[in-house]
C-alpha cells in the first residue's frame, strides 16, 4: 500500500503508507480522504526537503508509536539523539531549517523534536558573541540595555 | 532585453511574473468575473489587449495552478468554491479561444472534481476568506472572513464595500498620515480600512460597528491578521450615544470611515457624533463615499456645513479631494452587486476641526487650511513618486523588485525574514554601486545577466550555477567558499514560528538561556519567557533536577513570609507598642490565616520550620485566637462567631474538625479555600507536577496579577482581595526572578558567601533558639525568652515567667511553648507577650527538652523520664529508660518517639503499648542532639498521586543538594551528635549505625540539619557545615571562643547562640543592596 506525496516544485514521491502516515498531517488528510490514488500535495515542502523528510520517516517507519510525552515536566533532554538521527540531521543550517518548518507543517513529532534538539544543542554553553556569530545575527541592544541585560543574568554566570 | 519565455514565445519571464500577481491579487480579492482582468489589472481601462497566447502559455497554467489556488495563503484562507470554479471556468474558456491549446491537466482535473462537488447557486451564502495585498510583492496582505451575499444577517456590514478599498488604497498610497498615529475607523464592516492603517503602522486602529454580527466577525477577522492584531482593537459604537463615542474617540487623532454615509436617516446622527469625535484642530478625518446616490452625500456635505456655522467656537472645514479612479490605480471594484454602473467617481472627504478662534472670518482661514492639507497631500504623493524616480534607477528598481521572486518553492528564509531582506537590499545597492563604475555597455550586459538568473525557477537557477561554478578559477571558488557559508546561517529563533523557538530553548539550562538573552532583542523576548521559566523552576526547587543533578531550596514560603513579616511589622509599627491588641480582627484575621497557609503548604516538606510540622489545624486556631485576643467587640466585622477567651485552651479549640466547625460557615469557605490554595501551592513544591497543573496554575497567577509567587496566587490574592492593610500590592514576579533568587542563594550557599549579624541577645548564655522569617526566639541561662525581629533583629518582646534557665523552646504561628530548669513548661502567645498557660511537667527536676507535632507534647527531663502529653485532653503518662538528662525529644509520626541522653543512649519508644521498642548504642559521651531526616509520610493529599506509576516520584525525598548525583535511597534516617565530638547516622528502621562522622575536635553541644545541610556547634566555638547526603565537611567556621549552645538551620540562614548570650545569622541571602 503507497502513497503518493506531492511537493511544492511538482516532484512526485511514491512512498509506503507506514513511511506517509508519519506525518499526522497526511495521516489525517488520508483518513478524510479516504484512500486515493491522486498526489497529496505538500506546497509547503519543496522537493529536496521532502526526499529529506521521507529518509527519515523511511528510517523510523517501524518504530513503536510515541508515548504520549503531554506530561512533560520531565526534564527535557537532548544529549539522547542516536547516531542515525544525528547523521541524517547533520545538514547545513538552511536545510535544518526547512526541515524544522516542514516536520511543524507536516506533523512529524519526533522529526520535530529531532530538529530543536540539534538547535538546542548547537546554542547549549555558548556565550551571546557566539551564538551571534554561529547564526549570522546582528546585536541590535543599545549600550544600555545590553549593561542592563548582562547584569540581570550575572548570576546565571556565577558557577 | 528579457529573455522570451521558451514555451509560449509571446512574452518575458518577467511579463509571466507581472500577470501572475494580477490575477492573483483579483483571485485574493474574488473580483467578479465580469470584471476580472486578464492582463495588468493596474493598467486596465487603458483599452490593453489580453494576451491570449500569453495566458495560455502552460508555464502561467502551471502557475496558476502552483502559485495560486495552491498558493498557501489559498490553502489557509481560501476565496468560496464557488468562486474558483468560476474562475477556472472562466481561465480555461479563455484558453480554449486560442487554436491548438493545450490544457494543464492539474488543472482541469481540480476543475472538474471542484466542479462536481460545488453548489452553484448565486443564493448561496456562507463564509469565505478574501485578500487583500497592500504591496506590489504580495507579501503584506490582510485576510478578511466575509459573507458572500450582500445582505445576510440583517445588515450590509459583512462584505467589503467598494469605498473600503479607496479608502485602503489611499492609505497604502499615502502611509505618513497615518503612520504612528491612533485611529479610530467608524462604521468598521469586515475591517479593511482599519486593518490597512494597521498594517501601514498606525499606533493603534480602533474599529467601531454598531452591529454585533459585524463585531463579532471583525474580531474573528483581527485574529486571522497576526502581523499586526496587537494594534487593532474593536469596540461597539452607537452614534447616537455621542457621550460613549467621545470617549472611545478621546486618544484618536485621525478618524476614518468608508460609505458611512449612504443612508439619509443616518447622515444627521453621524454629523453629530462627528462633531464630538473631531474637537481639535490635530485631528483629521477621511470619509470616502462612492456616489451612489448624490443627494444622500450632498446632505451629508451639507449638515456638515451647517454644523459649522452653528458650533460657534470652532469650524469644521470640508472638502472634497477628487479621488478619481486614476488616482488609485490599483483599486478596483469588486462588488458585484453594488456600484455596478459608472460609480467609480469616488468622494473622499477630509475633516479637520479649525480652532482658530475667529468668527465671521473663519470661513477664509477654514477654506485655506483645507487647501493647505490638500496641497500637503498632493506634494506628499509626488515626493512619493519622486523618490521612485529619482533616488533609485529604474533598472535597480528591478533588480531589488526581482529578489523577491525566490526560485525556492514559493518560499525563502532569506528572501522573506525581514533583517535579512534588508541585508540583501543593501548589498545589491553596494552591487549596482560597483556596476556603475564600468561602461554602460557592460553594465546592461551584467544587469542583464542577474535579471535572467532571477527570472529562473530553482532548477534551472541550479543548472546556472552548476555551469558558473564549473566556469570559476580558484580565487572566485575561494570567494564562494568564504561568503556563501555565512549566508547560509538561520537565525533560528527569529525565523521560526515562536511555538518551536520556545520548544528549542526548553532543551536549555538556565545559563544557556542567560546567554541566548544576550543575543538580541528578539532572543531577549524569546529566552525570558515565562513558561520556559517555569519549567526551569518546576525541575529544580526543591528537588533534585534529573537532568542536572541540581536543586535548589524551596524558597516560596520564605520570601513570602518577608513580605507577611513587613506587613505584620508595619501594623506592628503603626499600632504603637510592643504587643499591643489593636490590630483589626479583620486585619489580623487575614493575615494570620493566609500565614498559616504557609505552614499547610510546606506541612511535610524541608524549611525552617522543618524539625516540627504543624498540623492545619492551626488556621482555625489562630484565627479564634487573634479574634479573642485582639478583638473585644462583639460584631465581627466578617461574622466569625465569637469565641470566648475561657475557651481558647478548651481541649476541644485543639481540635482540628471541631474548630473548623465551631468557625462560621464562612470562615468554613474560607477554610476550603485555603485548602485548594494549599493545594495548587503544593503541586509546585510536588514532585508530581502535571502540565495541565502548571498550565492551571500558570492561568490562576495571570489572572490575579498582582501575585509574588506562582505557588501561592490563590493566597496572596485572596489576601489582597480581603483588603489587608498594608499597601504592599506586589506585582507578579516572573518566574526567571523566582529562579535567579534561588539560584543566588544556592550559589552563595556553595561558595560560601554569607552576611554575619551578631545580637547580644541574652546577658547569659543561650541554650535554645528557633527562627522562622518573621521571628528568632531565644531561650537562655537568664531564665528569659526574648523574641526578634527576624530581619532587623530587634527585641519584639520578653517573656518572663520561668524562675529557672530556659533550656527548651518551640514555636509556631500562634504559639510557642518554653521548658525550663524550673519543671515547668509554659505555653505563650509571644506576639503580645502573654502567658496563656503553665504546665508543671515535674516536680523533681527541670525540663530538659521538648517537642510538640499533632496535639502531642513531650516533654524530656532533668530526672531521665519522658513525658507525654494529650494537648486536646490533657492527660499525659511518663516514659521510663533514660538513667540520665533527656537532651533532645522527637516524635516520629504517629505513635514514635525518639530520645536521646546523658546516658550515652538514643532510645525508640512506641507511644502506643508506652515503652521503649530499641535502644541505639554507640556514642561513648552525653548524646546531645537528635534530628530525624524524613518528612512525615507522605499525605495523600498533597499532590496527584497518578504520578507515582510512574515511577518518578524517586526525586521527591532524595534531596542531594550538590553536583553529585541524586541518590535514589529514600529510608529514613536519623542523626544524633553527641559530647564525644562525633555525629553518627542511624537507620531508623534497623538501628543499624549508617556512618559515624569525625571533623570536631570537641564535643558537639547542638547539631540539625535539613535535606541539604548538617551543622554542627561545638564546645570549642566552631561551626561546621556538612552535606547532608554524604556527610562530608563543606566548610569550618571558627565563630566564637564561647561554646555554641545551639543551633538552628534554614534555606537561607545558620543561626547560632552561645554561651554568652551572642545570637549570631549568617545570612546567605544577597544583601538587598547588592541587587
Amino acid at each position: 500500500m503507497s502513497v503518493k506525496l506531492s511537493s511544492s516544485d511538482g516532484r512526485e514521491f511514491e512512498v509506503n503508507m507506514k513511511v506517509a502516515t508519519q506525518s499526522a498531517l497526511i495521516k489525517n488528510l488520508l483518513y478524510d480522504l479516504g484512500e486515493t490514488d491522486e498526489a497529496i500535495p505538500l506546497p509547503n515542502v519543496n522537493g529536496n526537503v521532502l526526499e529529506k523528510i521521507i529518509e527519515y520517516c523511511t528510517h523510523h517507519m517501524d518504530d513503536p508509536p510515541a508515548l504520549n510525552e503531554e506530561y512533560d515536566d520531565l526534564p527535557k533532554r537532548s544529549d539522547d539523539i542516536e547516531p542515525w538521527d544525528e547523521k541524517f540531521i547533520d545538514v547545513d543550517q538552511e536545510l535544518l531549517f526547512e526541515i524544522l518548518l516542514a516536520s511543524n507543517y507536516m506533523d512529524i513529532k519526533p522529526l520535530l523534536d529531532l530538529g530543536c534538539k540539534t538547535v538546542a544543542n548547537m546554542i547549549r554553553n555558548k556565550s551571546a558573541e557566539e551564538i551571534r556569530k554561529m547564526f549570522n545575527i546582528e546585536e541590535d541592544f543599545t549600550e544600555e540595555e545590553k549593561e542592563q541585560i548582562r547584569r540581570e543574568n550575572e548570576w546565571a554566570e556565577d558557577r | 532585453m528579457d529573455q522570451q519565455c521558451v514555451i509560449c514565445k509571446s512574452a518575458t519571464y518577467f511579463e509571466h511574473d507581472m500577470l501572475i500577481r494580477s490575477i492573483r491579487k483579483q483571485f485574493w480579492q474574488m473580483v467578479p468575473m465580469r470584471l476580472f482582468v486578464w492582463g495588468n489589472w493596474e493598467t486596465a481601462g487603458t483599452e490593453q489587449e489580453e494576451n491570449i497566447e500569453l495566458l495560455a502559455c502552460t508555464r502561467i497554467q502551471g502557475d496558476v495552478m502552483k502559485t495560486i489556488i495552491f498558493h498557501e495563503n489559498t490553502i489557509a484562507h481560501s476565496p468560496s468554491n464557488r468562486y474558483i470554479v468560476l474562475f477556472l471556468k472562466n481561465y480555461i474558456a479563455k484558453i480554449e479561444t486560442i487554436p491548438e491549446y493545450e490544457l494543464d491537466d492539474e488543472m482541469v482535473e481540480f476543475y472538474i472534481s471542484l466542479a462536481a462537488t460545488t453548489k452553484m447557486s448565486f443564493l448561496e451564502g456562507g463564509l469565505c476568506y478574501k485578500t487583500y495585498t497592500l504591496d506590489k510583492e504580495q507579501y503584506t496582505r490582510i485576510v478578511l472572513q466575509e459573507e458572500q451575499l450582500t445582505i445576510s444577517q440583517g445588515t450590509t456590514g459583512l462584505q467589503t464595500w467598494e469605498a473600503s478599498l479607496y479608502l485602503s488604497d489611499f492609505f497604502v498610497e499615502h502611509p505618513d498620515i497615518i503612520r504612528g498615529q491612533n485611529v479610530i475607523e467608524l462604521g468598521s464592516g469586515c475591517g479593511l480600512a482599519g486593518f490597512t492603517c494597521a498594517a501601514m503602522g498606525a499606533a493603534s486602529i480602533l474599529c467601531t460597528d454598531i452591529n454585533s454580527n459585524v463585531l463579532r466577525m471583525l474580531r474573528k477577522n483581527k485574529d486571522l491578521n497576526p502581523a499586526f492584531k496587537d494594534r487593532v482593537q474593536i469596540a461597539d459604537m452607537d452614534w447616537e450615544d455621542t457621550q460613549e463615542c467621545a470617549r472611545l474617540a478621546k486618544d484618536a487623532n485621525v478618524v476614518i470611515g468608508a460609505d458611512i454615509t449612504y443612508d439619509p436617516t443616518i447622515v444627521p446622527v453621524l454629523v453629530e457624533a462627528l462633531k464630538t469625535i473631531v474637537v481639535s484642530s490635530q485631528q483629521v478625518a477621511y470619509i470616502t463615499a462612492p456616489l451612489r446616490n448624490v443627494e444622500t452625500f450632498e446632505l451629508f456635505l451639507q449638515l456638515v456645513a451647517t454644523s459649522e456655522a452653528t458650533a460657534a467656537k470652532a469650524s469644521m472645514a470640508a472638502g472634497v479631494l477628487g479621488f478619481s479612479a486614476k488616482d488609485m490605480p490599483s483599486a478596483r471594484s469588486s462588488n458585484s452587486t453594488s456600484d455596478s454602473e459608472g460609480s467609480h467617481a469616488m468622494h473622499g472627504l477630509l475633516l479637520t476641526r479649525d480652532n482658530s478662534d475667529g468668527h465671521a472670518a473663519y470661513n477664509e482661514p477654514a477654506q485655506d487650511s483645507r487647501r493647505e492639507k490638500k496641497a500637503a497631500i498632493n506634494s506628499t504623493r509626488k515626493r512619493n513618486y519622486s523618490e521612485y524616480t529619482s533616488d533609485v534607477s529604474p533598472a535597480e528598481l528591478e533588480i531589488l523588485s526581482l529578489r523577491k521572486y525566490p526560485a525556492f518553492g514559493g518560499r525563502c528564509y532569506r528572501h522573506s525574514a525581514r533583517i535579512y531582506l534588508a541585508e540583501c537590499d543593501s548589498r545589491q545597492r553596494e552591487l549596482q554601486a560597483s556596476l556603475q563604475a564600468l561602461p554602460s555597455a557592460e553594465q546592461t550586459k551584467i544587469s542583464n545577466i542577474w535579471r535572467s538568473f532571477a527570472s529562473e525557477p530553482a532548477e534551472q537557477r541550479l543548472l546556472i550555477l552548476q555551469g558558473i561554478v564549473n566556469l570559476c578559477c580558484i580565487p572566485q571558488l575561494s570567494y564562494l567558499n568564504k561568503v556563501v557559508p555565512q549566508q547560509l546561517r538561520v537565525d533560528f529563533l527569529a525565523a521560526l514560528p515562536p511555538d518551536i523557538s520556545l520548544q528549542i530553548l526548553s532543551y536549555l539550562d538556565a545559563r544557556s538561556l542567560c546567554q541566548a538573552t544576550q543575543v538580541s532583542r528578539t532572543w531577549a523576548a524569546l529566552a525570558n519567557d515565562d513558561i520556559l521559566w517555569h519549567r526551569m523552576c518546576a525541575q529544580h526547587i526543591d528537588k533534585v533536577c534529573r537532568k542536572c543533578g541540581w536543586g535548589l531550596p524551596l524558597l516560596d514560603k520564605s520570601s513570602r513570609r518577608v513580605y507577611e513579616a513587613t506587613a505584620r511589622r508595619a501594623m506592628r509599627l503603626a499600632s504603637g507598642a510592643v504587643g499591643s491588641s489593636s490590630y483589626s480582627g479583620a486585619h489580623s484575621s487575614s493575615s494570620a490565616s493566609s500565614i498559616n497557609i504557609a505552614d499547610g503548604t510546606v506541612a511535610g516538606l524541608p524549611d525552617s520550620s522543618y524539625t516540627f510540622v504543624l498540623p492545619m489545624a492551626n488556621v482555625a486556631i489562630d484565627q479564634t485566637m487573634s479574634q479573642a485576643t485582639h478583638n473585644a467587640a462583639p460584631n465581627r466585622p466578617n461574622g466569625q462567631q465569637m469565641i470566648p477567651i475561657s475557651s481558647l485552651m478548651n481541649p476541644l479549640d485543639m481540635d482540628v474538625s471541631l474548630i473548623s466547625s465551631v468557625c462560621a460557615p464562612q470562615n468554613a469557605v474560607q477554610f476550603m479555600q485555603q485548602q485548594s490554595a494549599m493545594n495548587s501551592a503544593g503541586m509546585l513544591t510536588n514532585a508530581g507536577i502535571t502540565n495541565q497543573h502548571i498550565a492551571r496554575l500558570y492561568a490562576n497567577d495571570t489572572e490575579s496579577g498582582n501575585v509574588s509567587d506562582g505557588s501561592n496566587s490563590a493566597i496572596n490574592s485572596y489576601h489582597h482581595s480581603e483588603g489587608s492593610s498594608s499597601s504592599h500590592q506586589t506585582r507578579r514576579r516572573p518566574w526567571k526572578d523566582i529562579f535567579a533568587e534561588r539560584q543566588i542563594i544556592a550559589n552563595n550557599w556553595r561558595k560560601f558567601r554569607y552576611h554575619e549579624s551578631r545580637i547580644q541577645a541574652h546577658a547569659d548564655g543561650i541554650l535554645c533558639v528557633q527562627f522562622n522569617d518573621e521571628y528568632m526566639i531565644t531561650g537562655s541561662y537568664d531564665s528569659k525568652v526574648h523574641v526578634w525581629d527576624a530581619e532587623t533583629f530587634e527585641l519584639v518582646s520578653e517573656l518572663t515567667g520561668h524562675t529557672m534557665p530556659v533550656r527548651a523552646l518551640e514555636f509556631d504561628d500562634c504559639k510557642l511553648f518554653s521548658g525550663s530548669l524550673d519543671g515547668t513548661v509554659r505555653i505563650w502567645n509571644y506576639r503580645d507577650g502573654t502567658c496563656i498557660r503553665t504546665l508543671q511537667v515535674f516536680e523533681n527536676g527541670g525540663v530538659i527538652s521538648l517537642h510538640q507535632q499533632n496535639g502531642t507534647l513531650v516533654v524530656g527531663g532533668e530526672n531521665g523520664t519522658i513525658r507525654v502529653y494529650n494537648i486536646a485532653k490533657m492527660t499525659s503518662f511518663t516514659l521510663t529508660g533514660h538513667t540520665d538528662w533527656v537532651n533532645t525529644v522527637r516524635l516520629y509520626g504517629e505513635n514514635t518517639l525518639f530520645s536521646c541522653s546523658d546516658d550515652m543512649l538514643v532510645k525508640r519508644w512506641n507511644l502506643e503499648q508506652r515503652r521503649c521498642v530499641r535502644t541505639y548504642t554507640g556514642h561513648s559521651h552525653h548524646v546531645q542532639s537528635l534530628q530525624l531526616s524524613n518528612r512525615m509520610p507522605p499525605s495523600p493529599s498533597i499532590g496527584p498521586v497518578g504520578r507515582d506509576r510512574r515511577g518518578s516520584s524517586l526525586n521527591r525525598t532524595s534531596l542531594g543538594g550538590s553536583s553529585s548525583a541524586p541518590t535514589e535511597n529514600s529510608r529514613p534516617f536519623m542523626i544524633t551528635g553527641s559530647l564525644d565530638s562525633t555525629m553518627r547516622v542511624w537507620d531508623i528502621e534497623t538501628g543499624e549505625c549508617l556512618d559515624t562522622v569525625f571533623g570536631h575536635v570537641e564535643g558537639i553541644w547542638s547539631m540539625t540539619f535539613d535535606a541539604l545541610r548538617i551543622v554542627s556547634g561545638s564546645n570549642d566555638g566552631t561551626l561546621k557545615v556538612w552535606d547532608t547526603t554524604s556527610h562530608s565537611c563543606l566548610f569550618t567556621l571558627q565563630t566564637t571562643q564561647a561554646a555554641i549552645n545551639c543551633v538552628a538551620i534554614s534555606d537561607t540562614r545558620i543561626v547560632l547562640g552561645d554561651n554568652d548570650g551572642n545570637a549570631r545569622v549568617y545570612d546567605f541571602r544577597n544583601k538587598p543592596s547588592s541587587y
